[in-house]
């Protein structure tokens, strides 16, 4: 196959914002293929809009002001399908239902709604706190409460992302009315609120999992990721900041690993990781029944809790022995080696058979774990990288577009590692054979080039760096190169069904 | 005792007396010196007529927590007391006395033991809190029915 065949065609390109449209991108997406999801990218502004939008439209279908529609549209969960057909059936019901009509408060009509204002000779007694206030608030319901109550209320019902009712009865609060006691905007705290929940509800929605990133990404065609997933392919979308990550987990990127073999591995890691680190540091287990034991004491005469052997912290041989030849345990692992061979072979066979897999993985975790925490370190510096291109430009009196190339090794270094990573996952959960053997060397040659990268952003003199740029194009070359590569072998891999899961 | 609490316990009373549904009562209890406990109430609810829960007055025992009004009440019919509704230890499971639903700081007594009243004849068959009653309700009404004509008789109106 060429190179041109994994490039991604442009036809779909209104969709995505330019400034994700880098070339690292798509080297990638070879198995992701772009177009096989398609998706929009908004920020929480941009959904604020959505909302108000959609609040103006069904203003004019209802023919009722925009506050009012934006409490329907609140109470129904922004299912507007809904609220529209059960409008449309009766509308009575629906308003008196959400506490949008007074006409069931005792016929009681109130005028003079809203603020409130007393004099100190004739002031407002408040239900709530009982205090005498000057100002107030009253609904038309015409129950009023001071403005102090009203705001320590508001300030705990905002967070709810709910309609907001009176304190005293079903009478619901438009966004107007919760501007005016809070003084503030809180209505549109309400409003964002409210979006966290209308993302959360939508399935064609995802909030970015990036940490402190609030950008959101609509799919197009959601009815195809179930399908997506079960073929093995992978739904990656990019949000506006540039995060890449997958739909369908609603974590980073995981190229080249399937969704289903990123979740068991996941959960592996959060099972196992840290209590076999633990343990593999901490402990020993009783050489006669296998229990783990932590040494919380200087001597190494061992007692086992709970068969009782005594045995040497050193040697793991029996405490019998040594009496005499107080810690030289040396001489014993020959009689140990042979009282082994001799004594329970079987339940030997068996023990190695767990070490071996606990090995493996283990094996396979350090390798994952030590790229995630690169990654973390790369990202620290590719972070700053703005600032190298700026003393690159200024010390060494290059352009910008010049000094561009950082930006781009930098990103093209994020990525790879990040395949690296996860076709450690891969790795684990493949059967040995030829197609692994292949696996193997294609990633040896990815973490190769990801290193000689690296190895280049270490360099801190400006000069040099500016002298190294081809070194910098070149190893980045190198490196898309593999990793098109590592995404290859391991969708064949996975198409040969070595894939034990 | 908080002021606020105080006044806010203190203002309930004034408007219970002022003014209260027929039928019903409640009133702070007295502490063995003769003082009163405002933030420890006994009450009693009637029975909606021509239902089976007629004729006769469910007593309540109503604690205001130190935070309220912030905090519901907690109010609690007898132990053991036969309602879908009703946990064993005879807690009220209503949502305008659930903090995270739809406890609000403006709602006052007389709202509150309405709120149980209508409860009664109404169980909400969403939420058991207790199995006889649930059960019964939606499997055997007739059972339910005699359980609670039995009920009532228990806690018929004097005379």
């Amino acid at each position: 196959m060429s190179d041109e065949e994994f490039e991604y065609t442009d036809d779909s390109d209104s969709l995505y914002s330019d400034s994700v449209d880098d070339d690292n991108f798509k080297i990638e997406d070879s198995l992701v293929k772009h177009d096989i999801v398609q998706y929009k990218q908004h920020t929480t502004r941009e959904m604020m809009e959505t909302l108000h939008k959609k609040c103006t439209k069904l203003s004019e279908v209802l023919g009722k002001p925009h506050d009012y529609v934006v409490t329907l549209l609140q109470s129904y969960k922004w299912n507007s399908e809904k609220l529209i057909e059960d409008y449309m059936d009766d509308p009575q019901d629906v308003e008196l239902r959400l506490g949008l009509s007074t006409v069931k408060l005792n016929g009681e009509h109130h005028e003079n709604t809203g603020l409130q204002t007393y004099t100190e000779e004739a002031p407002f007694s408040c239900f709530i706190c009982c205090e005498d206030k000057l100002e107030s608030y009253k609904l038309k319901c015409g129950h009023e409460f001071c403005l102090d109550c009203y705001r320590t209320y508001l300030n705990e019902k905002v967070k709810q992302a709910n309609v907001i009712k009176c304190p005293s009865c079903d009478v619901a609060l438009t966004p107007g009315d919760i501007d005016t006691i809070s003084g503030t905007n809180g209505s549109s705290v309400l409003l964002e609120n409210s979006i966290k929940e209308y993302v959360e509800r939508h399935k064609t929605y995802k909030w970015c999992p990036s940490p402190d990133c609030n950008a959101i990404v609509e799919v197009l065609n959601s009815s195809d990721i179930a399908h997506l997933v079960d073929t093995n392919q992978i739904p990656i979308v990019i949000c506006s900041n540039g995060h890449r990550f997958c739909f369908n987990c609603g974590f980073e990127s995981h190229v080249p690993a399937p969704c289903n073999v990123t979740k068991q591995w996941i959960n592996k890691c959060k099972d196992d990781s840290e209590t076999v680190k633990w343990i593999t540091t901490h402990t020993k287990t009783c050489p006669k029944c296998d229990t783990s034991i932590e040494k919380n004491g200087g001597c190494n005469h061992m007692t086992c809790r709970k068969c009782a052997y005594e045995f040497c912290w050193i040697c793991l041989g029996t405490w019998d022995n040594h009496n005499n030849q107080y810690y030289q345990c040396n001489r014993y692992q020959y009689e140990q080696a042979e009282k082994n061979n001799k004594s329970a072979k079987d339940k030997k066979l068996q023990d190695e058979a767990t070490k071996k897999s606990l090995q493996r993985y283990l094996h396979y975790y350090n390798l994952f774990n030590i790229h995630e925490i690169s990654t973390k370190q790369d990202k620290s510096r590719c972070d700053v990288v703005e600032n190298t291109v700026r003393e690159v430009q200024e010390g060494v009196g290059i352009s910008w577009i010049e000094a561009q190339f950082l930006v781009d090794s930098a990103s093209t270094l994020l990525n790879a590692r990040r395949v690296l990573k996860w076709s450690y996952a891969v790795a684990f959960y493949c059967d040995r054979g030829y197609s692994l053997d292949l696996f193997e060397t294609v990633q040896a040659g990815l973490a190769d080039a990801v290193e000689a990268l690296s190895l280049l952003f270490e360099i801190s003199d400006v000069e040099v760096i500016a002298k190294k740029k081809l070194n910098f194009l070149n190893a980045s070359k190198l490196l898309e190169d593999r990793q098109r590569a590592m995404v290859l072998a391991t969708e064949e891999t996975i198409n040969n069904g070595t894939l034990r899961l | 005792m908080s002021s606020l609490l105080k006044n806010r316990l203190q203002e309930e009373r004034k408007q219970w007396r002022k003014d209260h549904p027929y039928g019903f009562f409640a009133k702070p209890e007295k502490s063995a010196d003769g003082s009163l406990n405002l933030q420890s109430w006994t009450a009693g609810v009637p029975g909606k007529d021509n239902t089976i829960w007629e004729n006769a007055t469910y007593p309540l025992t109503i604690t205001f927590p130190n935070d309220f009004p912030s905090k519901p009440p907690k109010v609690r019919l007898p132990a053991g007391f036969y309602h879908p509704n009703v946990y064993p230890s005879g807690t009220i499971c209503l949502s305008i006395l659930n903090e995270d639903q739809d406890w609000r700081p403006g709602i006052n007594l007389k709202q509150i033991l309405l709120g149980v009243q209508e409860l009664l004849d109404t169980p909400n068959p969403d939420s058991p809190a207790q199995e006889p009653a649930w059960r019964a309700f939606g499997k055997d009404r007739a059972l339910y029915e005699k359980k609670v004509i039995e009920q009532a008789k228990k806690y018929a109106k004097a005379g």
